[in-house]
């Protein structure tokens, strides 16, 4: 009962809330008058009751009991009022009590997109859809898909004699020329200033079907790279193609990819 | 077995049989629930490790966490928390970097340095970078007699891959490792949590074991280095190494606690419960985060500032809110990988860090209470519990324990749990309340079976 009697006060009180600047386009421009008067800088901190004065062209945010309220010389000078800030047990049980009842299911159903893709690292890499491996059915060109302020140098075969021509493509990736280069096992090495990162290919021939009939197939597979720890991963990806449709990312990929046919 | 041995349990059997017998009808179930209630709480304590049981303790602890997050209840921090937050507005502002400027960070640092917080926590991955050098240009004159106000704390990665003959991975290289070694206000600092199976964020690794050379590395945590920077150590992380430590062939094992200057102990081995995040700092609580008090007033116990307003300030307050402070330097947009799951919500890592030190700041380490005592306020609970199924139909009884348990258990276990105490005595309680209602369920069914409806009705 003694725990109860302790515990049921604070159980329904909040703490008393103190205003802090988080912004200030000109602090010459202002002052946080209470007791004493000072410049409304950013991070200083305004008791209930002070009052910010705001000169014209000047504007201040004031972070307050969790809201953020601007302050200029249409509503200066701006009192602080009294408020509580943090949150109480008994407001923090009604809350749960919400969401499992789901009151609150509607801000759980707040649009969030979520991209299924992963940083690579530095300049080349990028975006990959997962789970794929590096068996790619041959295709006349090869897009790179890397970070957009990158520019792939060379790509070279090992084994191939000559480095692959490119053609730059939009920002953020890059079309290799593959048709001189026949079905194989391959390692490829994608350069980008002192870096290359070597990637295991199977380049295979277009796949047939059971009657014989060669499966007609658009020109084009795409490549895109991820670090993996201290290895170099290729997540990439012909099926992508056939996905395109289906999958929101496929679908974003294919948006860049496009204007480059 | 001997002869004896059976009749000896025949004996026992026929003695405990013919004291059941002359229990009133009335009071047997109270008696099995007791018994049913007891062996929960002794299974509970004889097999901690359990899934089950990590399990119930785990949805009790996200219970109580959400209950007194960003209350007095929670851990209070020693000094305010203040974010420097690289968010969505900044990142787009900046034109969507794949990689946070360094050049950016490096300003933004120049900046809170001339505010002189305790500590600025920068959560950004610094390895495999090379494009450093304005970074390096800031951090190398932090040095001297001003520069000891501020402790500056870099995040130190692992490789993926395990070097040959290890357990352990191995740190990665950083361009300002040399500058970082050299300089005794700059330190490296683990910011690894290993997710439970559902994904969400629990529990911290105060300390992390790496691979460099075919010897072990420690490096602590960024919460237990903050709290170290703070108060001082009495040992070093090495020398609470287990004396079987194999090297890098083991995951590190401590034997031992250390001290910090103010008098409180961190045990670095532990049970898993030890080592349970109490999450203080909700993200974006609506009426704001609760104060604390510091330097004779009370100010919010953490305040997020957007990156780009920090770096379009002329000039910061002096005296304000900084001074003293521990800042952290992180991202939340989207696109920085680094957002988390926890039992309080999504959020940014940068916010999982700065709830880890608030919680190590401000809690002793989540502790179990002693057996006995356990033993004690569930044998109550369950007395209690036992009586109203007695006394009441199964209906009227669960309310009315759950209403108790809400009324009278559920203070006391805040009360406990912001001294950092976990007594848990949901698992017990709810399994009396289950039998119970089974018990009256089969019951009532096999007299519908004996009298039918109508002989039951009648």
């Amino acid at each position: 009962m003694l725990a109860v009697v302790m515990v049921l006060p604070s159980l329904v009180a909040a703490g008393q809330a103190v205003g802090v600047i988080v912004a200030a386009n000109n602090p010459d421009l202002a002052t946080i008058a209470g007791d004493d008067e000072r410049p409304a800088s950013l991070f200083a901190v305004i008791q209930p009751g002070e009052r910010v004065l705001v000169a014209p062209g000047g504007k201040v945010t004031i972070r307050y009991a969790g809201e953020d309220v601007e302050v200029s010389p249409a509503n200066s000078p701006y009192r602080l009022p009294v408020e509580a800030s943090g949150d109480t047990v008994a407001g923090n049980m009604l809350d749960w009590a919400l969401s499992v009842l789901g009151a609150t299911d509607a801000e759980r159903e707040e649009p969030l997109t979520v991209a299924m893709a992963s940083r690579g690292f530095q300049s080349l890499s990028l975006y990959y859809v997962s789970p794929f491996d590096n068996r790619l059915q041959r295709r006349d060109q090869m897009i790179l898909i890397h970070e957009r302020g990158a520019k792939v140098d060379s790509v070279r075969v090992d084994g191939f004699g000559q480095d692959l021509p490119l053609t730059p493509g939009q920002a953020g990736m890059t079309v290799v020329d593959m048709r001189a280069l026949p079905a194989g096992n391959y390692l490829v090495h994608v350069c980008a200033g002192q870096r290359c990162l070597p990637v295991s290919l199977n380049w295979m021939d277009p796949l047939q079907k059971k009657g014989g009939e060669v499966s007609v197939l658009p020109e084009l597979a795409a490549l895109a790279l991820i670090r993996d720890g201290d290895g170099l991963e290729l997540e990439g990806v012909q099926q992508l193609w056939s996905i395109r449709a289906s999958t929101e990312l496929a679908s974003a990929l294919f948006t860049r990819l496009i204007p480059v046919e | 077995m001997t002869k004896s041995g059976p009749s000896a349990v025949a004996a026992l059997y026929h003695w405990v049989h013919g004291k059941w017998t002359l229990l009133p009808a009335r009071w047997r179930p109270f008696v099995v629930n007791l018994l049913v209630g007891m062996a929960i709480v002794v299974w509970i304590h004889l097999n901690p490790d359990s899934s089950m049981v990590k399990r119930q303790q785990d949805r009790g602890l996200d219970w109580l966490s959400r209950m007194v997050t960003n209350t007095p209840y929670a851990p209070q921090p020693d000094q305010p928390v203040v974010m420097v937050d690289v968010d969505s507005a900044t990142y787009a502002q900046w034109g969507e970097p794949w990689l946070t400027p360094a050049d950016r960070i490096a300003r933004i640092i120049a900046l809170l340095l001339d505010a002189e917080p305790a500590q600025i926590l920068v959560d950004f991955d610094l390895s495999r970078r090379t494009d450093l050098a304005p970074l390096a240009d800031i951090l190398s004159r932090h040095q001297g007699g001003k520069a000891a106000k501020t402790q500056l704390i870099f995040m130190k990665t692992q490789a993926s891959l395990l070097p040959a003959n290890s357990r352990l991975p191995a740190f990665r290289d950083s361009a300002l490792d040399e500058l970082v070694a050299s300089n005794d206000n700059l330190h490296w600092a683990a910011p690894l949590y290993r997710p439970d199976p559902d994904g969400v964020i629990r529990h911290w690794q105060l300390v992390i074991g790496g691979c460099e050379n075919d010897r072990l590395v420690l490096l602590p945590s960024v919460q237990l280095l903050s709290v170290m920077l703070s108060d001082g150590v009495d040992k070093s992380l090495e020398a609470l190494l287990a004396p079987d430590q194999q090297g890098c062939l083991a995951m590190p094992h401590f034997s031992g606690r250390i001290v910090l200057g103010s008098g409180k102990q961190i045990d670095l081995a532990g049970e898993q419960l030890q080592h349970r995040i109490v999450f203080a700092l909700p993200p974006n609580p609506e009426s704001g985060y609760f104060p604390v008090d510091w330097q004779g007033r009370a100010v919010p116990a953490l305040t997020i500032l957007s990156a780009r307003d920090v770096l379009a300030a002329k000039r910061f307050s002096t005296g304000g809110l900084l001074t003293g402070a521990i800042v952290i330097i992180g991202a939340s947009h989207r696109d920085s990988g680094d957002i988390h799951l926890t039992p309080v919500g999504q959020m940014p890592g940068s916010l999982v860090l700065a709830n880890s030190i608030t919680a190590l700041q401000g809690l002793d380490q989540v502790q179990r209470p002693p057996f006995v005592l356990i033993l004690l306020v569930d044998l109550l609970l369950i007395l209690g519990v036992s009586w109203l199924f007695v006394v009441m139909s199964p209906f009227a009884a669960t309310l009315v324990s759950s209403a108790v348990i809400a009324l009278l258990v559920v203070p006391f276990s805040l009360l406990a749990f912001s001294q950092g105490v976990w007594l848990d005595f949901a698992l017990p309680i709810l399994a009396v309340q289950m039998r119970s209602v089974f018990a009256k369920a089969t019951f009532s069914y096999h007299k519908v079976r004996r009298k039918g409806i109508k002989g039951v009705l009648k």
